[in-house]
């Protein structure tokens, strides 16, 4: 498996592929591991001090062989829940609004008639096109007009 | 509602047009000029005033030792009211008058109206005893200077004047003002086209490059001050170092480097990163934006604390070397009065201005993930139009602050000296009169002498008076002040959102083509309301504050914004956006008001600044138009008083700006409002297609059958074509003008051309014309004309052209004035008289009406003095002269008659006259002809109508264009208009020739078989020569021709010997000098590979240039000659006898002298 990686955010993402770094200590060492992950909800996680609110950084302590959670500016220092560091998501964003169920109510949106909500079974939606991504060609977004519920073309 | 639903019919096509006319019968052509100039002198005028603080005044005594200083004494200033008056116009002897703008046009005067304005002086006495006294002395009504009055504004003469009064006036009832008089030319103020402030724009920069996106922002409190800056750019990853991934850094106000955004966040007071992602992603629920703020984090994490962030702002300021105390007040200050000023200047705005650089965060990074597509920046919503009430509001508060810190000076310096000081005294009158009228006569708008940068030129410009549509066409204009030279073709094109504001075919040609745009007919600029009620309104429907909100509960709640800045979130937009837009259809709130709910980006953006295009359009209310039957009738009815105005405060139609248009759904026809439409749902509906069209291009019948840049040509066109400029031509006296001897109305016309009275003032003729080849006179676009029509006046015209003069002040070298006199110049005392006839001058100096002229006769006769005491008057024969001669002759290309001589006095009480020549100008060969499709062409030949093709019923065309003008350009209009205008010759009706109606040339074709003619327009013909019949037949029918100002006889232009300039002795340039015509280098390389070289040396040297000179043979350089005595020398050799004589060029001498000045010595070596 062929992984493309970027520091932080790079743009390309490959669609299905997401990249886990998981936290291992053997013997001495600290262990990287990559793995394939195709759990849809996995995301990218991201700690904050209870007490001060910054970022936590993870960190090894050496002697219980444990990973621990440090806040740079209060030094404070607490157990990790689990071992996971770091999350890079390779997937494309959600393609699927955000925009909430008030989009049906736009009057400048097409209608259509003969959709079949995976939800709920209603025929009529709206639909509008999904922001375009490199060169994939364009798709549609259809919302149906009693739930809400969105789907990609 | 006040109607019952009886009267529910719906309403049809041509009930549209009836609320067409009630639009334009309340607004006119020009009511953005108006509308936008009454807001300038009604509230802009003040408000600037207000806004001016008091000016404190401490005297500076000379320290005086006999004196005890027993009391201290404070002055102040503060001005108050102004007040206007109606335009007033005092004569140089004192005597004040009404002013009325004929007379401000005809005597070279300014329409201008004083100002007057309250003042307070206010004197605070502190005694030894430490006893405080305030005695405050009003001025009322101090004279402030003059400021121009448009035509027809609320405060122009000519408001609310009926037509009968403003011909009594000398005015066009037909005028519709909207321009200023000054100096006795008419200004039109054209609008600016400029970004629009406070709108965060987020674009991605192409790579390769330091940065990957970028959010731009434009901030400003009010227009008045000039807007700051604000760039946020995401940097490429790599291009910090130590941090892994894209940072964002930020520009702040007078702070040099960048910095990070971070640090901004902290520096305002939000320190931890909690705080920090909560105003940027609001709730923790996208972690993948997290994660795109962790490397700005990561970045700012040596910066802890507010005070740390300050500093490191500070650092970066202009000021260096001072301590760290005065460095973090500098930042905050920085913060606090200079970056994001819309969001507030005032202490404690931290929250909000957080919040919305949090925004600006949030959308960058958004943009950067791909989440949201990047700006337009040619999106017509993003623009602003400056009108003539802002572009004046600003000149206005230039020099009012300019007077009152010469106020302030005045008054100083008074009291420095120990005088007391009159406020009266100290306003100097004449800045604000010269300052706007200097900027409304050369067009450089700012102050006279500031920056050259900060000046534009072109604003004002002189009102094309050639034809009545070019004038409503120039009230119209815009201007975009980006470089012409710019070759970036994108703000050229025109947008989808221009439809409906601006016309798609009325643009120039050439290198201003899509930066100069024309109105579209029912655009409207708005003039800007108030944002209180709209603030007040949103706290009275519960709309969150931002600083009483969670964070967290943004996301799922709708941000608001009111010009721009973000004032609360609410959690029912839908029934807000619906109670605001009722209370705007009621007007409760201003009509211009817009609301822009974006649902897609959960925003509801409402705007009332001022210059947002905006459009009236029906409202839809479920699939049926709110406008009914009953509210045309009551329209229709004339006893009735429902106008325009009742329908929109009745909600049946509304204004809706370039944005809002966007989120609102807008159906082309009545017809496609039918409830079965289950595609669309309708919230509005187009009054009619054909009001994207601008003026020019609403006198094009059947534009929607044109290629598009034939409409874009004629557009051109029309605006040169002549008929009749305005009614009262004969009491204007315009440099030059053109009015044709039989106007007509088209026989095709469109219904725009009702509100642009081309029917009462047109400029062309329907003419017969046929299309066909015949004797080979009408090729590469030129026409044959019937020289028997134009023998009973087909196309005559007459020409206009006025001269002035005026009798100038004179000072002589002993300093005595004196004055040029209006006389006959008589050649035994006045010198320097021309050879040319000054017979038909009267006693007075001037030619009596009536006279006929021809070239280089002398009109105005008028002497200059001269200095008869000046010792170096060159010899005896000179002594007989008293005056000089400085009449003013016709130009020697043209003749006709005096029409009119007007004797008057101008500004400074001189005699000033007026002389305006008529000449008729009959059409002959060469002269320029229009259709109304881009067709122009000139006559190539005139036959005698035997001569020409006839019909079988004997009709001869009056033109007849060539066939091959038709195929390339697609002007099918042309087609369609002949034919439909054969129809209605034969009908005597008008033919309805309006775009996107439901006419067909189908159904022309069968009106016209009906009436026993070929369906398609043709005619059999027979030849004029031979009697023989055509073998084709022939496209015969009336088509509305117009005749262009370009005409041969002000062209034509040879010349064999003349005059030339003194330094080059060259031929000179240009007909109106009876130049020469230039040999250039192509004609010189034809020559020369013609193998005719001698021909070259022998016309342009020895015929005409040689010069002889002589040369010494030592050192090559001009000797001294003397041919009289036969000595030569050369001075600097001491050389007498080696002398050669050569001759040269004269622009070759002209040269070597020109060298020889800057120290370079060209030899000629014999």
């Amino acid at each position: 498996m062929a992984l493309r990686l970027r520091g932080g955010g790079g743009n390309d993402r490959i669609p299905g592929q997401e990249e886990v770094v998981e936290y291992a200590s053997v013997g001495r060492s600290r262990v990287r591991t990559i793995k394939f992950n195709d759990d849809p909800g996995r995301e990218p996680p991201f700690w904050v001090c209870d007490d001060c609110g910054n970022m936590l950084l993870p960190k090894e302590d050496v002697h219980s062989r444990k990973l621990k959670r440090l806040c740079r500016i209060c030094h404070a220092t607490t157990d990790a829940e689990n071992n996971l560091v770091y999350v890079n998501d390779l997937r494309p964003r959600s393609r699927t609004t955000d925009a909430g169920s008030d989009v049906t109510k736009d009057p400048t949106l097409p209608r259509a008639m003969n959709t079949l909500c995976a939800s709920c079974g209603f025929t009529e939606s709206v639909f509008f096109q999904a922001p375009m991504k490199g060169d994939e060609g364009m798709k549609l977004i259809f919302m149906c007009l009693r739930c809400s519920y969105n789907w990609l073309q | 509602m006040e109607f019952d639903d009886e009267d529910d019919e719906e309403i049809n096509q041509e009930d549209c047009w009836a609320l067409i006319t009630a639009y334009f019968e309340e607004k006119g052509l020009v009511r953005q000029q108006l509308d936008s100039f009454d807001e300038f002198i009604m509230t802009q005028m003040q408000e600037i005033v207000d806004e001016a603080p008091q000016l404190e005044l401490v005297p500076n005594q000379q320290h005086n030792p006999t004196q005890q200083a027993n009391s201290e004494r404070v002055y102040a200033i503060s001005f108050g009211q102004i007040y206007l008056s109606k335009p007033t116009w005092v004569e140089p002897d004192g005597e004040t008058t009404a002013m009325f703008p004929n007379e401000a046009r005809l005597r070279n005067l300014t329409y201008a109206a004083p100002i007057y304005m309250d003042i307070t002086r206010i004197t605070k006495t502190t005694d030894a005893d430490g006893v405080e006294e305030t005695e405050e002395e009003s001025i009322p009504k101090v004279f402030l200077g003059q400021v121009p009055i448009m035509l027809r504004s609320t405060y122009c003469m000519l408001a609310d004047s009926s037509d009968k009064e403003l011909s009594d006036l000398g005015e066009c009832p037909y005028d519709q003002g909207g321009y200023f008089v000054i100096n006795g030319s008419e200004k039109v103020l054209i609008a600016q086209e400029k970004m629009t402030n406070n709108a965060v724009y987020v674009f991605a920069k192409k790579q390769p490059s330091k940065y990957s996106h970028v959010a731009e922002l434009r901030s400003s409190l009010d227009n008045s001050r000039p807007a700051s800056s604000m760039f946020m750019r995401l940097l490429n990853a790599g291009q910090v170092k130590h941090v892994n991934g894209q940072t964002m850094h930020c520009t702040v106000p007078y702070i040099r480097s960048e910095v990070p955004v971070v640090v901004i966040f902290r520096a305002l007071g939000f320190v931890s990163d909690r705080d920090i992602l909560e105003h940027i992603v609001c709730d923790f629920s996208d972690p993948q934006l997290m994660e795109k703020v962790r490397p700005s984090l990561e970045e700012a994490r040596d910066i802890q604390t507010k005070s740390v962030a300050l500093d490191y702002i500070g650092k970066r300021g202009p000021t260096q070397g001072v301590t760290q105390a005065k460095r973090i007040e500098y930042a905050k200050q920085c913060l606090q009065k200079e970056m994001l000023p819309h969001v507030g200047i005032k202490e404690f705005c931290e929250t909000k201005k957080a919040y919305f650089l949090g925004y600006m965060v949030h959308k960058l990074l958004m943009s950067a993930m791909g989440g949201r597509r990047p700006d337009d920046r040619d999106h017509y919503a993003q623009k602003r139009l400056d009108l003539a009430g802002p572009l004046l509001g600003q000149l206005f508060r230039q020099l009012f602050r300019k007077l009152s810190k010469d106020v302030q000076k005045f008054a100083q310096k008074k009291l420095d000296l120990g005088q007391d000081f009159s406020a009266i005294e100290a306003v100097k009158q004449k800045t604000i009169s010269s300052g706007l009228k200097y900027a409304l006569a050369t067009g450089n708008w700012g102050q006279q002498k500031s920056a050259p940068g900060s000046v534009r030129a072109g604003v004002s410009q002189v009102l094309n008076r050639l034809t009545f549509a070019s004038t409503l066409s120039h009230l119209r204009r815009l201007n975009t002040p980006i470089g012409r030279e710019g070759k970036l073709a994108k703000p050229r094109q025109l947008h989808n959102t221009h439809w409906g504001m601006v016309c798609p075919a009325e643009t120039p040609e050439g290198q201003a083509v899509g930066l100069v745009k024309n109105l579209a007919l029912m655009a409207y600029i708005s003039v800007g309301s108030a944002q209180e009620p709209v603030l007040e309104f949103l706290e009275e429907w519960s709309v969150e504050n931002l600083e009483e909100i969670q964070p967290s509960a943004i996301p799922a709640s709708t941000k608001i914004f009111v010009n721009g800045a973000w004032v609360g979130i609410h959690h029912d937009p839908d029934d807000l956006v619906k109670t605001l837009r009722s209370l705007r259809r009621s007007e409760d709130i201003s009509a211009e008001v817009s609301v822009v709910r974006d649902i897609q980006a959960k925003e509801l953006r409402i705007y009332c600044d001022p210059g947002r295009c905006c459009r009236p359009i029906f409202i839809v209310e479920d699939q049926k138009l709110k406008i009914r039957k009953s509210h045309i009738r009551k329209l229709n009815d004339q006893e009735d008083e429902f106008s325009w105005s009742h329908c929109l405060a009745n909600g049946l139609v509304e204004y809706i700006d370039t944005e809002e248009e966007e989120t609102v759904m807008i159906a082309m026809n009545l017809s496609d409002l039918r409830p079965d439409n289950y595609m669309y749902r309708y919230t509005h509906c187009e009054i009619h297609p054909s009001m994207i069209l601008g003026i020019c291009a609403s006198i094009i019948p059947f534009p929607d059958h044109n290629q598009s840049p034939r409409n874009t040509y004629q557009s051109a066109m029309g605006k040169q074509a002549m008929g009749v400029y305005i009614t009262n031509y004969q009491l204007r006296m315009d440099t030059l003008a053109h009015v044709l001897y039989y106007p007509q109305k088209p026989l095709g016309i469109t219904r725009s051309m009702k509100y642009l009275h081309f029917r009462e003032l047109p400029s062309g003729i329907n003419a017969t014309v046929a299309i066909a080849c015949y004797s080979g006179y009408n090729q590469e676009d030129s026409v044959l004309m019937n020289q028997s029509s134009i023998d009973r006046g087909f196309f005559r015209s007459v020409f206009y052209r006025s001269y002035r003069d005026e009798e100038r002040k004179m000072f002589s070298r002993t300093g005595v004035a004196q004055s040029e006199h209006f006389e006959r110049p008589n050649r035994e005392t006045v010198n320097g008289m021309r050879n040319c006839s000054y017979d038909k001058l009267d006693e007075d100096g001037l030619v009596p009406p009536g006279t006929r002229i021809s070239g280089d006769d002398i009109i105005i006769g008028k002497t200059a003095p001269i200095d008869t005491q000046a010792e170096d008057r060159l010899d005896a024969s000179q002594a007989r002269y008293q005056r000089r001669d400085s009449s003013t002759p016709l130009r020697s290309s043209e003749a006709g008659y005096v029409d009119q001589v007007l004797l008057t006095t101008n500004g400074e009480g001189r005699k000033f006259v007026k002389v305006r020549v008529r000449s008729v100008r009959i059409p002959q060969i060469g002269d320029k002809f229009a259709s109304r499709h881009g067709q122009k062409g000139t006559i190539g030949i005139t036959y005698r109508q035997e001569d020409m093709p006839f019909s079988c019923e004997g009709i001869s065309p009056d033109i007849v264009v060539n066939p091959h003008a038709i195929p390339s350009r697609m002007t099918i209009g042309h087609l369609v208009e002949c034919l439909l205008s054969k129809v209605s010759s034969l009908t005597g009706d008008e033919g309805d020739a309006t775009p996107f109606t439901s006419v067909t040339v189908d159904e022309i074709s069968r009106l016209l078989q009906n009436f026993g003619y070929q369906k398609r327009g043709f005619e059999v013909m027979y030849n004029g020569h031979t009697g023989r019949r055509m073998d084709a037949a022939i496209f015969l029918g009336p088509t509305y021709y117009q005749r262009l100002k370009h005409m041969v006889d002000d062209k034509i232009h040879s010349r064999a010997r003349g005059p030339v300039t003194l330094l080059t002795r060259q031929p000179m340039e240009g007909r109106a000098r009876d130049g020469g015509l230039r040999f250039g280098e192509m004609e010189r390389d034809c020559m020369i590979s013609h193998g005719v070289a001698a021909i070259l040396k022998e016309r342009l040297m020895d015929a005409s240039d040689a010069f002889r000179v002589h040369v010494c043979d030592l050192c090559g350089m001009i000797a001294i000659a003397n041919l009289n005595k036969g000595t030569f020398e050369c001075r600097g050799c001491r050389n007498k006898t080696k002398i050669s004589q050569i001759f040269i060029p004269y622009a070759c001498k002209l040269l070597f002298q020109e060298l020889m000045a800057m120290q370079i010595a060209p030899r000629m070596m014999t």
